[in-house]
Order: structure tokens, then C-alpha cells, then sequence
């Protein structure tokens, strides 16, 4: 198990180095760069730079070197933490990812977890009750849930609670708790603001899930080993459970890789609009001011975090699957 | 005689090919709802091409004396029970309220619109040959807003069929520029395996790891503020379909490693037959169906992308008329609670991507011949 | 019944399949019984209902299967009970499963589950039935895989794919031999391992089943195992049970048209390699619609017109032990 551990690592490396030139060139690809933006911005204020102070500006912030040396300096500087300075808020990208990230990776694992809370059991039931009138219904939920963009379903959630208590922004925290410090109702007012993303996040991805569930479901409960389990006299719960419920589940662990991801891009749509502090606003802000700094880094970020719960996939499912565990 | 041999072989495959096609159609038939989903598709492109026809008015016409009006419908009775022959909508007046400060539509029934055929209306370019001013219907005043009208009196309907334009088309021409990448990266590394196949993996791997949307908006916003919005148009094609042709590649590959070890294929390799041959006359024919489903089923991705970066207004800005663009007026929460019709392009969205969804996993269906429908 | 020793009795099982296409009458009315230590070979080709009829008897027939007629009488220690009666997924039936009546399946490959170690598997069979301690049913497995030939120790702890599919189908005897059945069901267990691997399973079946003192209804469509293992044997063909005879009777001696062509559509020892190879003419028929009469008349060479394509046979005595559907013995 260790060595398939330490395996699947390695694999990671290159991974990571691939995206992290990609998050790079992201940083370089728009025409100009930042003092571009901002030097436009000064002029339309009617104020004017001259060639020196903004050729200066360049020199300080390493805009004027060569694209290897900017990665070579960018990417060291990551490893040690540093993710360089964001520009447009004048503070290092690592303090304004500290103080956002863990909300976005908050919101989007309740909405993992809100995938398969409510897909796997849905699954297992469409796939034991096959045309049933729920099966059926299941089936209509899940295709409309997939055609439902995220930010269309958060606009709509939006407009009913803003229908309902006239109030506009949703945010994680009531306003009382919103600068208090940690305590236990705190906790539980997080929780009564988490459920709106995490249900907005989670929907389409749970239409998918539970499709999947289902034909994995299918696919074993036809498999010789679920006649000869109840051929031994086990009960059909544990013929269900114990066997081909249990290898269904690895497919379901193994697209955890792709369904990162789409919860990512998810998260950053909905919490545009339902207005959460997470790192999503900022995002969007950065790419509209240029600030590329920040909006690489929170790509590399982000592709990261996806590459490392892809990870954690893996191992689960070399725990879960004793022939993926020996297949290196 | 080998050659005569191999004739015969290739009528013989013909022949299958086709009793196949047929077959799929055939199955594709009993899908009802996929079928119901087709016709819906076929009439909203057929609606977007004839789209300056079609909606009663120009879409960028405003109106200061209609800002903000609410749906109307086309009546055939009124108040009174009474039925009229010809169609009519009731004029509607803007009355401002001074405690609210809102302005409030009052339906006036003494003020009937009839509804008219091929009615004469605002001038457009049919597909850019003449100028007309004729419109499949409408009144003869400017009056019926039957999908209510934004801030600027711009009548919702005729937005929503230009968008359609944009939007509809941008998820077909993405599929066609993902298919070619696709098919041809995913088919390298099907055919030819090894090494390459093992980079080309690696490298979808690491695109299908980070976050679409997020990309997606990175990437729109190397398009240069000052592109026309045919050339946007088809930078978003480009960037959606950079991302999009991970997908197709996988099951392109994945057919093609399954089909390099068959029977035909082999036997097409003995004959001595060169790889293009067997790539363009062999492999691709025998999972075209495969193709064509997810094809199908990755219309919606690109419109959703679409859909989300103009929304954010990232994508296809304000002139350009497209779902996404008219969806973002909807981002604020008073706009949207007072006009909530500005919803309407969203679910032409889901209706769209429904759609869609259901015509791919029909094809999907009849294509594979185990499924028992 | 009561005074027949028969272990399970067998009475016009009819096991009927439902789908769009319409009714499969997988099993129509099929009539055996078995005796302690006795060994009971089905024969007939692929589709004829020879799998479905052990499936009727555990009652594992999928989901769109029924049982529509018939008795299959079990005689245990302390009762007789009819399993048609007993609910298909009830306590009772699952008592019985594994327990008194076990299975083997052809497929050795995915007769096993590829994520639970064999022994897990093995183990739980033995604690279920008979409520023992792990230490327990652990000594018991190991002594179980010791006595199909397979080296305990190693076997246990492995996962199903790293053993090959002779050694997967010693452990899968094994595992039903794990509580002692009185009666074990072979379907077709060597038809998916290799030659050589077959004879050492069959041996190993027949070895067993001799010193437990076991019955053992062995299904297959390999007449030379049938030669080979067995005391009686019945032919069955499209759902019916159209010859019984004790196995030599069968050999030197078949009756019915169709056990005669089973017969010579295959090549005999010691009659040189020009021997005359006879296929039986014809297709087997699809089995949604079956020829009236007789269902073998279409490919009968002793029809009788106007008799065969008009009744169907019941089952006539020829001898003692000796019966056939066919009008020609009538």
C-alpha cells in the first residue's frame, strides 16, 4: 500500500509542473501587462505617468525580464509560499488566498458531500427498483438538474429569498456573527448559510452521480458473484451491500478527479453570485484589472487542489480495490 | 483475384454499414422524448435563421414609453367572455408611483392591439441580401411585448431570438473545431499507442484537472478589448473548444484501442493496407454513431461555458446580443426581483441543453446495439 | 413421499421467463429425483433449461423468472419441505442455501467477488450457517482449500484474481462444500477451464462426493463427463425432460430420437479417426415460438405426421428405470 502511496506521488509531479506552466502563461498571455491597465486607468482619470516613473514601476515589479527568468523566479517563490504581489490590492497573493481559499474549499466539499449524500442512495435505489415510477422520477429530476446552469439556479434561489426576507446578500455568516469570534453558535449559523451553495454546487453534479450509480449498480448486480453470495443463504441486504454495492462505490471514488473540478467551477460562478467572500470575487476582479499575478495563482491554486484530491481518490480507491492496490 | 475479393468485401461492408444506419435510426424512433427534443431543436435553429422574420421587432429598438413591461399574451377573449376572430393584445400605460418611486403597468381594456400576419414593423437585413420591413407577426402599433421588455424598452422576444443567434450557433461551430482536435489528437494516441499515447494522456489529463470555468475566464480575457463581435465570437469558439476537445479524444482513443485488437482491423493490416486507409475507411466508420452522440452530449458544456462567461461579462459584451449577455442584467438582485421576465432567456438555456441532452442519450442508445429498448 | 427415499423429488417444474418479447417456457414440466449418494447428470444443449432447473431448485431464478408449477421436495433430517412453497428470499429458502443444497457455477472467473479475499468469502458461508467463532471458521476454510488441493496458508489470504481459474474453481468447491451440503449442484464446472484442469476438478467432485457420501447433480453439456461421473442421467431438451435412464442404459442404449443424435454428433474413442460424425439436422427453434407437439418434430428423422406435430409425448416407461417422451415407445 506504501508503495503504491508513494507511486501515485510521483505521478503527481508532473502533473504539477505542466499546470504550473500553464498558470504561468496565463500570468504572461494578455497583451500589455498590469502597468498597461493601470496606466490606462490613471489616464482616464485625466493623471499621466511619465516613460520613467512607469519604466521604473516595470523594472520593480520584474515585468521587463524574460519569460523564463519571470517563471523561474515565480515558481521558486511559490514552493517557499510566496505567490508574488497582487497589484491591484497592493498586498502578496498568499495573504489573499489564506484569507479566502479555505471558504472556497469549504463551500465545495459540502457540495461533494452533498453529491453523495443524495446520489448514492437515489443510485442504489433507481438501480434495485429498474422502471419503477421513482426510477422514472429520478431519472426527469437528474436531466433537468444537469441543464440548470449553476449561476442561473443561484440567481433564481437569489430572487426567492430576496422575494421571501427582502434580503439581497446571502454570505456565510448572519450579520451578528459576522465579525464574532468562533464559537458554537457560530458554527451552526455557518451551517444555516452553507446549505444554499452546496445544494446550487451540488445539483448538476448530482444528476451525474447518480447516473453513474445506477449503471455501475446495474452492471455488477448481473455479475455471477451476486447468484453465488445469495446462493450461500446470505440475506438480500447483504448480498446488495456486502458485494456489488461495494465495488459499484469504485467508480464512484475513482470521478471524484472530474468531479473536483466541475464543483470548483461551480463554486466560483455561484459564489459570484450569491456574493460569498470566497476566493471567486477576487478572481473575477482580478481578471478584469489585469492583476495576473493573483488570477495565475489562484488557477494554479485551484488546479492543485484538484490534483491533490484526485490523489486522494486514488489512494481510496487503492484501499477499496485490492487490484488497483497490486496493479503497479 | 485478390483484388476482385477485396471489391466484394467493400460492397459487403457497404451494405452492413447501412442496414446499421438504418437499424439506429429505427431505435432512435422509439426514444420518444429524444424525438420530441430533435423537432424542438430542428424549430429553434429554424427560428433563429429566419430571426429578423420571425421576432416582431428590432432587437436593439428601444422605447422610453415601455421600459420594463411585463409579459403580455395574445388574448382571443376579452373581458367580457367576448371572443374575436382576430387576436389581440391590450395596451398597457406606464404609471409612476411617487411612494414607491416604481413605475407599474396598467392594463387598459378599452385599448386593443389586433394581431396581425406578415405585419409591417421595424426594417432588417434578411441574411444581408435586402432590406425589408415585413415581420411574421405583431401589431401595427408598437405594442406587444409578449416576453415583457429590459430597462430600455427593448422588446424580450426579438433579444431572445438574436441571442439565439449567437448562442445556439456558438455551441455547433465549438463542436465542429473540439471534433477536429479531438478526433485527430485522440486518434494519434488511440492508433498509435506507446509513448505518444502516454503523453497525450498526460496532457488531457492535466487540462481536464483544473477547473473549466476558471480557465475559461482567464482565457476570455486574452481576447483584446477591441475585436468586433464576430471575431470575439469566435475567440470564445476557440477557447471553449481548447478545453472541450478532452472529452471526444478520451472516447476516440478509447475506441480505437478496442478496435485495433478486432478482427477486421487486423485482417485490414495483413492485406497490406496503409494506416490512413484503415484510420479513415475502417475505424472511423464503424463508431461514427459513438461520435455522433458525444458530439451531441457536449453541445450543452459549450453553451453553458457561453452562457456563463457573458453572464459574468467576460464573453460576448454588451452590443452583442447572446443568452448570456442578456442574462446579466438579471445580476442585480432589484433589477431582477422588479422584472423577473428577464429571466426568460435562462430557460431557453435549459430548455436548449434538456434538449440536447436528450437527443444525445437517444443516439447514444440506438448506437449501441446491446441496448434493449 | 413419505416412503420414498428419494433426497429431493422433483414434479412437473414448470419455470417460465417474462419480457417484452413474450414468455420464455424456460422449464416445462420437468420430472426427476435423487437419492442420497446418488449422482444425477443433466444433459442437453445450451438453452435447453438445464441451468434454470438448478436455479428453480435454490430458487435463484432472476427477477423476471417465475416458478409456475411443481413441487421440488427436500428431505432433510427432520421434515420434508416443498421449496416452491417457501419465499424466495425468505429465511427459510436461505437456510437451506448453502447449507443443505449448494451451487457451483460455470464461471469461475466472477464467481467470486474481486474485492474480499477467498477466505473472507469462505468464512462467512461457514459463520453463517453454523454460528461459529472466526478462529473456528478460519481452521475450518483452511482445512476445506487443504482438501480441494489448494495450498491453504497462501490461498486464504489471496484475492481471486491472482489465482488462475482452475484454482479459482477448487476454491469455489470448496466453498460449497463448506457446510456440508447433502446435496450439491454442479452447473457446468469445468466447461470454462482448461482440459487438463477439468479432469482434475471432475475427479476431485467425484472423490468427494464418495467419501461424504454426498448427492450431486452435475449439469453439463460434455457427454463424456456424464459417462464418466454419473449413476443416472437426464436428457432434457427446450424445457422438457425428454429421457431418463441410468447412465450405461443411456450409452449403450438411447431411445429417443434426439438422446441418439446427442450421440453421434460426437466423435468415440476406438473407432478411428474415419468414423461418420452425424449433426442433428435443423436449428434449435426460438424458444418464443415453439413447434406444437412434440417440440423436437421439426428435427425428428422418425416424425409422424398428423401424431408428433399435433400432442405432446408424456413421459413412457421402456424399463424400470428407463423412460421417454416419444411416442415411437408409446
Amino acid at each position: 500500500m506504501l508503495r503504491f502511496i508513494l507511486h501515485r506521488i510521483l505521478w503527481m509531479i508532473p502533473t504539477l509542473l505542466f499546470i504550473s506552466i500553464l498558470s504561468f502563461i496565463i500570468i504572461e498571455a494578455p497583451p500589455g501587462d498590469f502597468m498597461t491597465t493601470y496606466v490606462s486607468r490613471l489616464r482616464e482619470q485625466g493623471e499621466d505617468m511619465g516613460q520613467v516613473t512607469i519604466d521604473g514601476l516595470r523594472a520593480r515589479y520584474g515585468l521587463d525580464q524574460p519569460i523564463y527568468v519571470k517563471y523561474f523566479k515565480w515558481i521558486r517563490g511559490v514552493v517557499q509560499g510566496d505567490f508574488g504581489q497582487s497589484l491591484e490590492w497592493q498586498r502578496p497573493v498568499a495573504d489573499l488566498l489564506r484569507a479566502r481559499l479555505p471558504w472556497s474549499i469549504l463551500i465545495s466539499l459540502s457540495s461533494l458531500l452533498f453529491v453523495y449524500l443524495i446520489a448514492i442512495p437515489i443510485g442504489v435505489y433507481s438501480a434495485t427498483h429498474l422502471y419503477s415510477k421513482l426510477d422514472y422520477f429520478f431519472n426527469l429530476v437528474g436531466f433537468i438538474g444537469l441543464a440548470i446552469p449553476n449561476f442561473l439556479f443561484a440567481l433564481i434561489m437569489l430572487w426567492f429569498i430576496f422575494q421571501r426576507t427582502g434580503n439581497a446578500a446571502i454570505g456565510l455568516f448572519s450579520r451578528e456573527f459576522l465579525m464574532a469570534p468562533w464559537s458554537f453558535a457560530r458554527v451552526i449559523d455557518l451551517f444555516k448559510h452553507l446549505w444554499l451553495p452546496a445544494l446550487v454546487i451540488g445539483t448538476a453534479g448530482t444528476a451525474g452521480m447518480i447516473r453513474i450509480m445506477r449503471a455501475n449498480l446495474l452492471d455488477e448486480l448481473s455479475k455471477a458473484y451476486v447468484m453465488v453470495a445469495r446462493a450461500k443463504g446470505l440475506s438480500e441486504r447483504k448480498v446488495l451491500y456486502k458485494y456489488p454495492f461495494r465495488i459499484a462505490l469504485n467508480p464512484v471514488v475513482s470521478t471524484i478527479g472530474w468531479t473536483l473540478p466541475a464543483l470548483f467551477s461551480g463554486e466560483v460562478l455561484v459564489s459570484i453570485v450569491l456574493g460569498i467572500p470566497t476566493i471567486a470575487p477576487i478572481f473575477l476582479g482580478s481578471l478584469m484589472g489585469q492583476d495576473m499575478f493573483l488570477a495565475g495563482s489562484i488557477v494554479f491554486i485551484m488546479a492543485t487542489l484538484t490534483v491533490i484530491g484526485t490523489l486522494i481518490s486514488d489512494i481510496l480507491l487503492g484501499w477499496l480495490d485490492p487490484r488497483i492496490r497490486e496493479s503497479i | 483475384m485478390i483484388e476482385k475479393n477485396k471489391t466484394e468485401k467493400i460492397s459487403a461492408e457497404k451494405l452492413n454499414i447501412a442496414s446499421q444506419w438504418k437499424l439506429m435510426r429505427w431505435k432512435f424512433y422509439r426514444h420518444k422524448v429524444a424525438v420530441f427534443s430533435l423537432i424542438l431543436l430542428s424549430f429553434f435553429y429554424f427560428v433563429v435563421i429566419f430571426g429578423g422574420f420571425i421576432s416582431p421587432y428590432n432587437a436593439r429598438q428601444n422605447d422610453i414609453r415601455y421600459k420594463n413591461a411585463p409579459p403580455q399574451r395574445i388574448r382571443f377573449f376579452d373581458e367580457d367572455g367576448k371572443f374575436h376572430f382576430r387576436p389581440f393584445v391590450y395596451g398597457i400605460e406606464a404609471e409612476f408611483n411617487d411612494k414607491t418611486f416604481q413605475t407599474l403597468y396598467i392594463r387598459k381594456t378599452d385599448v386593443k392591439h389586433p394581431v396581425y400576419l406578415f405585419v409591417k414593423g421595424d426594417p432588417y437585413q434578411f441574411w444581408g441580401l435586402f432590406t425589408t420591413d415585413r415581420h411574421l407577426f405583431g401589431t401595427e402599433e408598437r405594442a406587444m411585448f409578449l416576453m415583457g421588455t429590459d430597462r430600455m424598452g427593448r422588446d424580450l422576444l426579438s433579444r431572445i431570438i438574436y441571442g439565439g443567434r449567437l448562442s445556439l450557433t456558438i455551441g455547433l461551430v465549438g463542436i465542429a473545431c473540439s471534433f477536429l482536435l479531438g478526433i485527430t489528437i485522440g486518434g494519434i494516441s488511440g492508433y498509435y499507442g506507446g509513448r505518444i499515447d502516454r503523453f497525450i494522456q498526460r496532457t488531457i489529463e492535466t487540462i481536464r484537472s483544473i477547473p473549466t470555468i476558471p480557465l475559461w475566464m482567464v482565457l476570455s480575457i486574452a481576447l483584446p478589448p477591441y475585436w468586433s463581435v464576430v471575431k470575439v465570437y469566435f475567440g470564445i469558439v476557440i477557447i471553449l473548444s481548447l478545453i472541450g476537445w478532452t472529452g471526444l479524444a478520451r472516447v476516440v482513443r478509447g475506441k480505437f484501442m478496442a478496435l485495433r485488437k478486432e478482427d477486421f482491423v487486423m485482417a485490414a493490416i495483413l492485406n497490406g493496407a496503409s494506416e490512413k486507409k484503415i484510420i479513415f475507411q475502417q475505424l472511423l466508420p464503424s463508431f461514427s454513431s459513438h461520435i455522433i452522440a458525444s458530439l451531441t452530449l457536449s453541445v450543452p458544456g459549450m453553451i453553458l461555458g457561453e452562457t456563463a462567461l457573458s453572464f459574468l461579462g467576460l464573453g460576448l459584451q454588451a452590443p452583442a446580443i447572446s443568452w448570456g449577455v442578456l442574462l446579466k442584467d438579471a445580476q442585480q438582485i432589484r433589477v431582477l426581483a422588479n422584472t423577473p421576465w428577464i429571466l426568460f432567456p435562462g430557460l431557453f438555456v435549459i430548455i436548449t441543453i434538456l434538449a440536447f441532452n436528450f437527443v444525445g442519450d437517444g443516439i447514444r442508445d440506438a448506437a449501441d446495439p446491446y441496448s434493449a429498448i | 413421499m413419505e416412503n420414498d427415499k428419494s433426497l429431493l423429488k422433483v414434479e412437473d417444474l414448470k419455470t417460465y421467463f417474462y419480457s417484452k418479447e413474450g414468455t420464455v417456457k424456460a422449464v416445462d414440466g420437468v420430472n426427476f429425483s435423487i437419492n442420497r449418494g446418488e449422482t444425477l447428470g443433466i444433459a442437453g444443449e445450451s438453452g435447453c433449461g438445464k441451468s434454470v432447473t438448478a436455479q428453480s431448485i435454490l430458487r435463484l431464478t432472476p427477477k423476471n423468472g417465475r416458478i409456475e408449477n411443481g413441487r421440488i421436495l427436500l428431505r432433510t433430517d427432520e421434515k420434508t419441505v416443498d421449496l416452491v412453497s417457501l419465499k424466495a428470499s425468505g429465511d427459510e429458502i436461505r437456510k437451506i442455501r448453502g447449507k443443505k443444497i449448494s451451487i457451483i457455477f460455470q464461471e469461475p472467473m466472477t464467481s467470486f467477488s474481486m474485492v474480499h479475499t477467498i477466505g473472507s468469502q469462505i468464512i462467512e458461508v461457514i459463520r453463517l450457517h453454523q454460528g461459529c467463532t472466526r478462529k473456528e471458521a478460519r481452521d475450518r476454510t483452511l482445512e476445506l482449500l487443504n482438501m480441494v488441493g489448494l495450498s491453504a496458508e497462501q490461498a486464504i489470504d489471496a484475492y481471486p484474481f491472482s489465482l488462475s481459474g482452475g484454482m479459482r474453481q477448487r476454491a469455489m468447491i470448496a466453498m460449497s462444500l463448506s457446510c456440508m451440503p447433502s446435496l450439491l449442484i454442479a452447473d457446468e464446472p469445468t466447461t470454462a477451464v482448461d482440459v487438463t484442469i477439468q479432469a482434475q476438478v471432475l475427479k476431485l467432485l467425484r472423490r468427494i462426493q464418495k467419501e461424504k457420501q454426498m448427492a450431486l447433480i452435475m449439469i453439463t453439456h460434455d457427454l463424456a463427463v456424464l459417462s464418466e461421473l454419473c449413476d443416472k442421467v437426464m436428457i432434457m431438451y427446450l424445457g422438457k425432460d425428454v429421457e431418463h435412464a441410468p447412465t450405461k442404459e443411456l450409452f449403450s442404449n438411447p431411445k429417443h430420437p434426439y438422446t441418439k443424435g446427442l450421440l453421434n454428433s460426437v466423435p468415440k474413442l476406438h473407432q478411428g479417426p474415419r468414423q461418420k460424425i452425424e449433426a442433428i439436422k435443423g436449428t434449435v427453434p426460438s424458444p418464443y415460438a415453439l413447434p406444437t407437439g412434440c417440440s423436437f418434430h421439426p428435427r425428428c428423422p422418425d416424425f409422424i405426421p398428423g401424431l408428433c406435430d399435433k400432442e405432446i409425448p408424456k413421459l413412457f416407461d421402456v424399463d424400470e428405470n428407463h423412460k421417454v417422451s416419444c411416442f415411437l415407445y408409446q
